[in-house]
């Protein structure tokens, strides 16, 4: 099951990386002007002045993507996710700059702010998504990113809690670390 | 109450101790059987009734237990799942964008700070859309109220969205309008939010009171689980217990069973179908040698049965187990031999019954060892034997002993008849007839011991006659007077029978019987009184006898010891004590024979008193006449005499012609068959031994040939021995009459065999004992009955031939058959004389084999006795008298 989920993944992936090759990096641009890409996610120390890693759509889209279906309780009928895995966001972390996190809060927009525990940051756990049914979101539609789990898949995460730390309009994660 | 109550206790107590024995033992439950069933049954019905309930509902109740906790859980997942985020913070924070959005259009003062308005009415937008989207907010929209503010607010973000998606120039014209627009909406999202939680505490109300109503219908569920728990928990408790009292009686029982089992002396085996043994107990080790251990699960078969057994064993196993008829099985006691671990074979008893242990067949075996038993047997059976024979020996001894005796005595006797012809004077003739009286009995003593073997051989014995009873008293006394008066004893006879002196009975018995009694009383007695008093008995036709004395006495305990065989009291009987001890048993015997009693009453120191009863009936019409010589015959009968033995034959002829008989005589059988064929006789007299055709042989050609039909054959045999008189009777013969044969003896034989004369038997007097029958010597027999000329003309005869036959004899080197033809004879002839050396000589010759050197040394010793007696005879005339 899980490896039918991987290949239908995979092969939405190659769609997708085509899709950005022409259609996507051009409207980034159009919206920017600048030249540089946005920043779609801070990571940042707690209290820390300089964030640790500021990642455009591009550099989430360069991380290894996935994607899942579920149903949420803030939407109707199954919806397919596709994102970066909040594990390989720390992993990246730990791999650039050594630090291995010990704890991490997830910011939205509007300041909504939750501690998501380091162990859902798991293979097959928490998702920082940036497609809904193969479309970027925009901020008026929970975008441009948005916390998510395999709600379905795991009957864990249909708790109130979970529910709590899938924060949409996501812009910064806080994290403590340690060095390793 | 309390009788029910009993009842049930003893039905408890039956059911125990056999139940729990029942599967081993059931067969071999030694107090009767008792089928009884081990089941719930003997519990009360309450308690049995209330267990089935509780096995019923209590799967019941755990269902639905299980059932209602399910749902429970599905419920408090719903709760837990349920898509409930917080609804009042996602609503509230409507309000709070709301007013973001408000404060940041107000804040607006040129078009950098647009970017703000954009941003923050997207984040208000994307609120009021999870609203719109959001299943968790279904209920509101479906809701009159709800659906209608969402309606509106929708509406009024449309308008929002044109005013805000416009160029920033634009936008900055329509600050204004869209704050106008938010001053209305304001009210809306507050309402929005008010909803919501009015909504939220109504759902979460009713979803409350579900699940109490659910978890009260729970509770009441596992309250009864746990009731229903609690019973069968106590249930279970009773019969536990039950089980546990069942279970100590049982181990109680079955080790009071084992403890019978070990203690049994008899070994005890439990073999199953296979013959393989499953139990063995201690006994069993003891007597077969095997430990407990070698024997279980070993074959029985291998290990205790003999090899010559086995194959048997196997049969009837075989035979039992597929017919299911038994042969040992439940038949008691058998007995067979069993084998021991050190091979001895031994006898064993054994007992089998079949038992059903657990739907198996079991053999329970009880076998106990009965060697010992068995080697007593032995050695009591050969103490017996050995007893048997030296009783027999005895008789023996005494048999021969007084036959022995008895040719001496005839000689006493005989001499003491002659001294009476000497015209003895007064004195000596009392002498003499004291010699003769106690002569006489002595010889009937010694006739008396042969008739006591003879008695024991079931062989008839003397025949009843009449007799002067006083006479043969007063005899008797008189002859005991003198051995009385030697111990200073006086003997006095008291003789008080009324109505006449003469009764019928055995005399010679009673004058035993009386002469062991006075002879006893004397020997016991010394300076005192022996009294016989004679009177009539208390019961009719009895006559009693009181013989008392003033002696020592017996011992009450001795009493009834006297009357047994070979008792002396040793003690009690001091210097007196010189028989043989048999005096008194001969006597109780002889009374006993009479149809009489005897009995004994004795004080120590004091005397004895013997009394004897005896049934004796008076001969009223009695002659007092003397008895005669020969009885009177006042007939004659055609009698037959066959013998080979010359003399023998001769004699016989002229005894009985000079009884007024008509005589035939024949030499052999042959000539007898012949005889008897010619004529008819009332009498024939026949000799066993002789030659060519034998007695046994002729009788049974005159039987076959009913030659004499209705007419006695007597034989006439010098064997004595009980066994030959039962093999001639058993051939026809009427009756034994042993050679030598009185002429008196002659003539009772004749009145009571004869044809006819059983009539004359009365009439014809018997001779008293006065006038003995063996007073005088054979040889003088012989010569009264033939007549002095003939007999000494016989005896030169005899005298020539045996000297004639002691040459041929010493001459021959080897015997012929007409030698052993002639000692035959010749042995006869010696016979009649009564010469008995002689005679068992010449039986030696005869009987020695052909052709083998003939002995001669004994007969010629024995003739070298006899001839110059015979001789004498020849020279006296003095036997003509």
């Amino acid at each position: 099951m899980k490896r039918w989920k991987m290949i239908f993944s995979l092969a939405f992936l190659c769609g997708l990386l085509g899709l950005s090759a022409t259609g996507d990096i051009g409207m980034a641009r159009a919206e920017t002007q600048s030249g540089q890409e946005p920043v779609l996610l801070t990571v940042a120390q707690e209290g820390g002045t300089s964030p640790l890693l500021s990642l455009s759509l591009q550099d989430l889209q360069g991380f290894d993507i996935e994607s899942f279906t579920t149903a949420t309780i803030w939407t109707t009928g199954p919806q397919e996710f596709t994102g970066v895995p909040l594990v390989d966001i720390l992993a990246r972390l730990q791999q650039e700059q050594g630090l291995k996190t010990t704890s991490i809060k997830a910011r939205a927009v509007n300041d909504y702010m939750v501690e998501v525990p380091v162990s859902d940051a798991v293979e097959g756990g928490a998702m920082i998504a940036f497609q809904r049914n193969g479309k970027l979101m925009s901020l008026r539609n929970k975008g441009p990113l948005w916390v998510v789990y395999p709600y379905d898949s795991n009957a864990a995460y249909r708790s109130e809690a979970t529910y709590s730390r899938s924060v949409w309009q996501l812009d910064r994660l806080i994290v403590e670390t340690t060095l390793q | 109450m309390q009788t029910s109550r009993q009842a049930q206790q003893t039905r408890t107590t039956e059911t125990v101790a056999p139940a729990g024995l029942r599967g081993v033992f059931s067969a071999a439950w030694p107090f009767g059987r008792k089928p009884v069933v081990l089941l719930p049954g003997g519990w009360p019905r309450i308690t049995k009734v209330l267990f089935f309930l509780a096995l019923v509902i209590l799967p019941l109740l755990a269902v639905q237990a299980v059932r209602m906790g399910l749902e429970v859980v599905q419920r408090l997942d719903g709760l837990s799942a349920a898509a409930t985020d917080n609804m009042q913070w996602v609503l509230s924070q409507a309000e709070v964008e709301h007013l973001k959005l408000q404060s940041e259009t107000l804040l607006v003062v040129e078009p950098a700070d647009l970017a703000k308005v954009r941003r923050q009415f997207d984040i208000y937008y994307s609120r009021i859309n999870t609203f719109v989207e959001g299943p968790l907010f279904a209920d509101m929209r479906n809701s009159d109220r709800g659906g209608r503010v969402l309606h509106r607010l929708e509406a009024r973000r449309e308008t929002l969205v044109e005013l805000i998606d416009v160029p920033d120039a634009e936008l900055m014209q329509n600050r204004a309008e869209i704050l106008a627009q938010l001053q209305g909406n304001g009210d809306e999202v507050r309402e929005l939010a008010l909803l919501g939680v009015s909504m939220q505490v109504k759902g979460a109300e009713g979803k409350r009171l579900n699940l109490f109503a659910l978890l009260s219908r729970m509770a009441f569920v596992v309250v009864a689980l746990v009731v229903a728990l609690a019973i069968t928990a106590l249930l279970l408790g009773g019969m536990y217990r039950r089980g546990r009292a069942l279970a100590m009686e049982r181990s109680k029982a079955l080790s009071r069973m084992e403890a019978m089992i070990s203690s049994s002396l008899d070994a005890i085996l439990v073999v199953d179908r296979k013959g393989t043994i499953l139990a063995f107990n201690g006994a069993a080790e003891t007597i077969f040698g095997y430990s407990r251990d070698e024997a279980i699960g070993a074959n029985m078969e291998r290990l205790i049965i003999p090899p010559h057994l086995r194959a048997a064993h196997r049969m009837g196993m075989d035979r039992y187990w597929q017919t299911g008829e038994p042969r040992l099985v439940g038949n008691g006691r058998v007995q067979l031999d069993a084998l021991r671990k050190s091979g001895e074979v031994f006898p064993v008893e054994l007992s089998l019954s079949v038992s059903r242990s657990q739907a198996d067949l079991v053999v329970v075996s009880y076998i106990r060892d009965i060697s010992d038993r068995i080697a007593a047997e032995e050695a009591l059976r050969r103490a017996r034997d050995d007893a048997l024979a030296g009783e027999q020996a005895k008789a023996n001894l005494l048999t021969v002993m007084s036959h022995e005796m008895r040719t001496p005595l005839t000689g006493i006797l005989g001499a003491v008849d002659l001294l009476h012809l000497t015209d003895p004077d007064e004195e000596q003739l009392r002498y003499l007839n004291a010699m003769q009286v106690s002569g006489e009995l002595l010889l009937n003593h010694v006739n008396d011991i042969l008739q006591l073997s003879s008695l024991e051989a079931g062989v008839a014995s003397e025949e009843a006659s009449a007799f002067d009873l006083r006479q043969i008293l007063d005899g008797l006394v008189e002859s005991q007077k003198a051995s009385a008066s030697n111990r200073g004893n006086q003997l006095v006879l008291n003789y008080n029978i009324k109505g006449g002196d003469y009764v019928v009975g055995r005399v010679r018995a009673l004058q035993q019987a009386l002469l062991n009694l006075i002879g006893n009383a004397i020997k016991f007695t010394s300076d005192g009184q022996i009294t016989v008093d004679v009177e009539h008995s208390t019961s009719p036709g009895q006559i009693a006898f009181h013989i008392s004395d003033t002696g020592a006495g017996i011992a009450p305990q001795d009493q009834k010891r006297i009357f047994e065989d070979f008792i002396t009291l040793d003690a009690s009987f001091g210097r007196g004590s010189e028989g043989t001890g048999l005096g008194l048993a001969i006597t109780r015997r002889i009374v006993d024979s009479l149809g009489g009693n005897i009995t004994c009453e004795s004080e120590l120191g004091e005397g004895s008193l013997f009394t004897l009863t005896l049934p004796l009936t008076l001969e009223a019409k009695q002659t007092p006449e003397r008895a005669q010589d020969r009885p009177a015959l006042e007939c004659s009968f055609k009698i037959l005499v066959v013998e080979d033995n010359d003399i023998n034959r001769e004699l016989l002829q002229q005894m009985l012609q000079s009884q007024g008989h008509q005589v035939t005589a024949a030499a052999g059988g042959a000539q007898a068959v012949e005889a008897c064929r010619m004529q008819k006789f009332d009498l024939i007299l026949m000799d066993i031994s002789m030659p060519e055709v034998d007695g046994i042989e002729a009788i049974h050609r005159i039987r076959a040939g009913q030659l004499a039909e209705g007419v006695e054959i007597v034989a006439l045999t010098a064997h004595t021995g009980p066994e030959d008189h039962a093999r001639i009777l058993a051939a026809g013969f009427a009756e034994v009459a042993t050679k030598p044969i009185s002429g008196l003896d002659l003539a009772a034989l004749v009145l009571r065999r004869a044809q006819g004369s059983s009539a004359l038997i009365a009439s014809a007097p018997q001779a008293t004992s006065a006038q003995p029958a063996r007073g005088q010597s054979d040889i003088i027999q012989f010569f009264e009955t033939l007549g002095p000329e003939r007999a000494q003309g016989f005896l030169q005869t005899f005298i020539a031939e045996v000297t004639q036959f002691i040459t041929q004899i010493q001459a021959g080197s080897a015997l012929q058959m007409a030698q052993r033809k002639e000692a035959h004879r010749l042995a006869g002839s010696a016979a009649v004389l009564g010469l008995a050396e002689l005679r068992s000589a010449l039986s030696d010759i005869e009987m020695l084999p052909t052709d083998a050197p003939p002995a001669a040394a004994a007969l010629e010793s024995s003739w070298q006795m006899v001839e110059p007696m015979l001789q004498a005879h020849l020279t006296q005339p003095a036997h003509t008298a």
